[in-house]
């Protein structure tokens, strides 16, 4: 047996949008730029179980999960989904695939269209789905209706030349399933709605009649209708107060081990990755930096920029008060990047050697199933994160 | 002990949408005493934001009005002050920083012109050609404070007295002038290369960078009050950590009080001397951040800091909060947290409990101690 | 039932807004008087457009209320009449623009993938409506109508070429700004079909802003038809079928404004009332077709208990009611 195959699996996915140019610099013949959004992303996610997917602004982690769920074409690398290649799906075939891969997008308002009510977007997937199937019925009649009809006026012919082979067989028949009617449409929207805690009578609301929280529960039971097996949640819960994440977070974990969906969580809060996830993947200006299991990742981070990134996030731990953040800089742009590891300019254990080539991936020794893209991984692995911080007495204030 | 620059006595706003009413803030008292950071924390709509915007009188009126309290700011109170006068306090007084840098930048401006409109108008009111809030019966005293580094611009006009006399030398500023004072600022921000930076428009700059202009723009008024709105809320988690660091190292420079409003428990915790948890309107507990967030006596600060996630999937579900957040034109009764309170007794139902010391015994330190609006306060320790 | 639901909203906002409120009873009032004059002219008009009342320039009184002019003709009866054309030509005109303009719109708007047929049809669509834009469309709308010959139908016709341009550049616009919304994108995730969005999900964000500036615009027709009625190029006055502008236009130039006032008075009032009367109902639609300010005007009203989540959706957000605060992180795409 061979190993079993991943739900999905990247293998060195990119993304480039290109920018328009200047009239100037066509003229001039100046090279079109782009800006690398991913550059080289490969990672699974298993059956039924989390990735967390951590990054800043700019490192496209929502990229990453608009090309997984094929919003965005990747323009290289492959995207496989149980074994299929999906990278260029399109029309009818990526449509048909979509019931398998659903998306909740961070923006909690604008993700609804406000125009609609509840039972009109919740059931908006299985209508469409209904419509495509519906579809497909009628063109497989078409195909069979005239396949029989060739068959009938070949037949006779054929019986008479060679009797021996066997006519193809012709599939059955199939009926084209019941037009979805408004009202199985509110029936299937009034199941959905307990299994993320909304009351079932808030059919003919509008969406800006709920609270943030009430939103993003709309729209996680829009992705669940159609029983997709992986789920997209971009920043499901960056929008909310503390309490209704902590509420949405435990409802994602329950409906994970009610109905075995997988989910790609992509988020900037380390707090509902570690809580959430099984695996993480640390992105860093379109990159995966490091890559391994949440505890151990996030308890022994490698990575210098992983180890920034834990040491940046405030505790409520008021004896770290005294502390000052040691990394400067702002996050470099994603236009025509520079060859060489992204973090290098405000790396602190940067050496010449880093801004030569792009750090490789490669299987970390010192910890289990771990891959980082480091060429001093070795050196720095024991460094805490805690010694991104220095006490404040020992901070000088940068003058100039 | 020295009088607190900013005194909040039961301050309650109200706001009139449609039909409807509903009281954003209900019977807040607060005192900022000078250097100090106050923080404010709480969920969405616990008023925390109306409270930020009502100090300076920012908050659009109607539909918002302050229904009943007092906002003594050095000696004045500005619910008294008219609306028209109030731009002379919020200038020289009370700085603002918002959470939205892009939005609070004009993105018709380079750098340069908006930070030297901040100048300028400071310049102008030293000099006298602009009238200046003087504060009133107290008369706040600087000179207690030694001002270090940030150089004879800050100085200057923070000693009053000294300050007309030096300005009306240097009546005439060039725009030079005016240039190297606004380098000064960018500098005293952290902003390396500001040469180049101060010609550069907002959308040309980062979040992160944005946000130093925003503090810049603040400081160079002077202000002995910033009020600090979810300053660092839209920024990324590593440009946060060096904003916060920034805010820090300036509360020691520029000796304003802050006070500092958040939803993140983690940055107020890292930022603040002094903490008010607010809830549906209310502060509903208050102290020095150390005691109110390893001992909370508020069954609601307790829960919401168990509420942030810090453990793993494997270690069982988060301790949430049942129920929502009241809907406050129609709020519960008594403590407005007793429909979602583990240890609701008939007596919560009645009057408001008062934010009253936790611990009557215990010593009164100089910046107040531990309060509660908890009957049960003594029992929250022992909650799970 | 959500008919009757959506009925009663309608009446419960009207009845919040008063101006809007007056501006659609006198949208109505003015339609029936329309529809009237049509069916059984009569009841509402005592005098034919060109009888002889025998009365020359009298002034106004019970009996000629708004007086009569130098050939004896009852001004309050022409303009009476002149009533359903000119309504008429308000709304076919602006209908005519906004479907074909409409049509065109959403086209240039919506398909824009760079190398399809869609795209190449949008930059074609946009340059031919530069072309018209760039033409003062009073001057375009005159010139035409010299070609084509004095009267109502080549008038129409010429305003109706120089109008949907407008149209196009506005639902061009709207649409720009709905079809990158998370929404449209969430829709297509869920593997809806691209005119199914476009039907469901841009067409009907678009309604509001385009029914509130199509009830304006009528007005708007209105005032340039009487305009090229007053140069004199639409109709003749007087004539068989009254016109305001034409009116306005004759009595103007009969130089008889200061010894006759009244005889320009009932054709500008026409006018001024008809288009106020639709800018006010176009500002009350406004209201009435967002579900979002709908809700703060029948708020209070309604008495059905909220579900508890949406406790605190109007009062929770902080410092402005009624706008959701955005999400926190902007995300990486460009």
């Amino acid at each position: 047996m061979t190993a079993p195959i991943p739900l999905l699996e990247l293998i060195a996915v990119q993304k480039q949008f290109p920018l328009t140019r200047a009239l100037g610099d066509v003229v001039r013949g100046v090279r079109r730029r782009a800006v690398h959004a991913v550059d080289g992303v490969s990672i699974t996610v298993g059956d039924g179980e989390t990735l967390g997917l951590i990054g800043e602004s700019g490192s496209g982690k929502t990229t990453l999960g608009w090309l997984v769920s094929r919003i965005h074409e990747p323009t290289g690398g492959r995207v496989r989904f149980e074994g299929k290649d999906i990278t260029h799906l399109a029309g009818e075939e990526l449509r048909a695939w979509r019931r398998h891969v659903q998306v909740v997008f961070q923006d909690p308002v604008g993700s609804l269209d406000p125009r609609l009510r509840v039972w009109q977007i919740v059931g908006e997937p299985i209508r469409a789905q209904d419509q495509m199937d519906r579809r497909n019925a009628r063109r497989d009649r078409r195909k069979i209706r005239s396949a029989r009809r060739k068959a009938k006026r070949e037949n006779p012919k054929r019986a008479r030349a060679k009797p021996a082979l066997p006519p193809l067989p012709i599939p059955a028949f199939p009926s084209i399933p019941p037009r979805l009617t408004a009202q199985r449409v509110r029936e299937r929207v009034r199941a959905i709605l307990p299994t993320v805690e909304l009351p079932p009578d808030c059919l003919d609301q509008y969406p800006h009649e709920f609270s943030g929280g009430g939103r993003q529960r709309l729209s996680l039971a829009r992705a669940l209708i159609v029983n997709p097996r992986l789920i997209v949640l971009d920043e499901p819960t960056s929008a909310l107060d503390v309490a209704v994440q902590a509420q949405i977070l435990n409802r994602l974990i329950e409906l994970q081990r009610a109905r075995g969906v997988a989910f790609l969580l992509i988020t900037h809060n380390v707090a509902a990755v570690r809580f959430a996830a099984d695996r993480v993947a640390v992105m860093y200006l379109g990159q995966v930096v490091e890559y391994g299991e949440v505890r151990e990742l996030l308890e022994h981070p490698v990575h210098p920029y992983t180890k920034a990134l834990l040491a940046a996030v405030p505790q409520p731990d008021p004896g770290r008060r005294k502390k000052r953040y040691r990394i400067e800089g702002d996050i470099p742009s994603l236009i025509d990047p520079k060859p060489g590891c992204r973090f290098a300019p405000r790396c602190p254990f940067v050496i010449d050697a880093c801004r030569e080539k792009d750090p490789p991936l490669v299987v970390h020794p010192k910890a289990r199933g771990r891959v980082v893209a480091c060429i001093r991984a070795e050196e720095v692995a024991d460094v805490p994160p805690e010694s991104f911080l220095v006490a404040a007495d020992a901070a000088k204030p940068p003058t100039s | 002990m020295t009088e607190p620059i900013l005194r909040v006595e039961n301050l309650s706003i109200t706001y009139t949408v449609g039909a409807g009413e509903f009281q954003a803030v209900s019977d807040v008292s607060l005192e900022i005493y000078p250097g100090r950071v106050i923080g404010i924390v709480g969920e969405t709509g616990c008023g925390k934001s109306t409270l930020a915007q009502a100090i300076p009188r920012l908050m659009p009126e109607p539909p918002a009005s302050i229904g009943s309290g007092r906002i003594i700011f050095r000696g004045t109170d500005l619910v008294k002050v008219p609306k028209r006068k109030m731009p002379m306090v919020r200038g020289t007084g009370i700085g603002m920083i918002f959470q939205e840098p892009l939005n609070s930048l004009n993105p018709a401006y380079r750098v340069f012109d908006q930070i030297v409109e901040a100048i300028q108008i400071r310049h102008y009111r030293e000099i006298g050609v602009v009238k200046s809030f003087q504060g009133g019966d107290v008369p706040f005293d600087y000179s207690k404070r030694p001002t270090t580094t940030v150089g004879s611009a800050l100085t200057r006009s923070i000693v009053p007295g000294g300050a007309a006399e030096e300005a009306v030398k240097d009546r005439i500023r060039t725009r030079s002038d005016y240039r190297k004072e606004v380098l000064e600022y960018l500098r005293l921000v952290r902003i390396n290369d500001p040469e180049t930076i101060i010609d550069l428009y907002p959308h040309e700059l980062s979040g992160g960078m944005r946000q130093r202009i925003m503090i810049a723009m603040a400081l160079s008024e002077k202000p002995s009050l910033l009020i600090a709105d979810e300053p660092t809320s839209a920024l990324d988690v590593t440009i946060q950590a060096q904003v916060l660091t920034l805010m820090k190292d300036l509360i020691d420079e520029v000796h304003a009080s802050i006070l500092f409003i958040s939803h993140d428990l983690g940055v107020i915790a890292e930022t603040a001397d002094e903490v008010g948890v607010m809830y549906a309107g209310r502060i509903i507990e208050y102290g020095p951040v150390d005691e109110v967030f390893r001992s909370p006596r508020h069954p609601y600060t307790k829960m919401l800091l168990a509420a942030a996630p810090r453990t793993y999937k494997s270690d069982g579900p988060l301790r949430s909060i049942p129920g929502n957040v009241p809907n406050l034109s129609r709020p519960p009764s008594g403590c407005r947290f007793h429909p979602r309170c583990p240890i609701a007794r008939p007596i919560c139902k009645g009057d408001a409990p008062p934010l009253a010391p936790v611990d009557p015994q215990g010593p009164d330190l100089t910046i107040g101690p531990h309060r509660s609006a908890c009957y049960f306060a003594e029992e929250v320790p022992g909650l799970p | 039932m959500a008919i009757r639901s959506s009925l009663g909203t309608f009446w419960r906002v009207l009845r919040a807004n008063p101006l809007s409120f007056f501006g659609f009873l006198l949208v109505a009032f003015i339609c029936l008087v329309a529809v009237v004059i049509v069916v059984a002219p009569h009841l509402l008009v005592p005098y034919g457009p060109q009888q002889e009342t025998g009365a020359f320039s009298q002034s106004p009184s019970w009996k000629h209320p708004f007086g009569t002019d130098a050939n004896s003709f009852d001004i309050y009866s022409n303009t009476m009449l002149a009533l359903p054309l000119d309504l008429g030509i308000g709304v076919v005109i602006a209908g005519a623009a906004l479907l074909a303009g409409g049509a065109l719109g959403l086209i240039a708007g919506f398909y824009d993938r760079p190398g399809t047929v869609g795209a190449a049809a949008s930059v074609s669509i946009m340059r031919i409506t530069d072309i018209f834009l760039s033409f003062p469309s009073l001057i375009l709308a005159l010139a035409i109508t010299r070609a084509l010959g004095v009267g109502v139908l080549p008038t129409v016709f010429a305003i109706g070429l120089t109008w949907w341009p407008f149209y196009v550049r506005l639902v061009r616009g709207e649409v720009l700004a709905v079809k990158h919304l998370p929404y449209v994108t969430a829709a297509r995730a869920a593997g809806v079909r691209e005119g199914r969005i476009l039907l469901r999900h841009v067409v009907r964000n678009l309604l509001e802003p385009i029914i509130v500036y199509f009830t304006l615009d009528i007005g708007t027709v209105l005032v340039t038809y009487s305009t090229i009625g007053f140069i004199g190029v639409a109709s003749k006055y007087p004539g068989p079928q009254p016109e305001w502008g034409a009116m306005l236009a004759f009595y103007q130039s009969s130089g008889s404004i200061n010894a006759y006032p009244w005889e320009v008075l009932a054709p500008g009032l026409a006018i001024f009332v008809t288009v106020l009367a639709f800018s006010l109902l176009g500002d009350g639609l406004r209201d009435i077709l967002d579900p979002r300010t709908r809700r703060a005007f029948v708020r209070g009203t309604v008495s059905h208990d909220p579900p508890p989540e949406r406790a605190g959706a109007a009062p929770g957000s902080e410092s402005v009611p009624l706008t959701a605060s955005g999400a926190v992180d902007a995300g990486a795409v460009p």
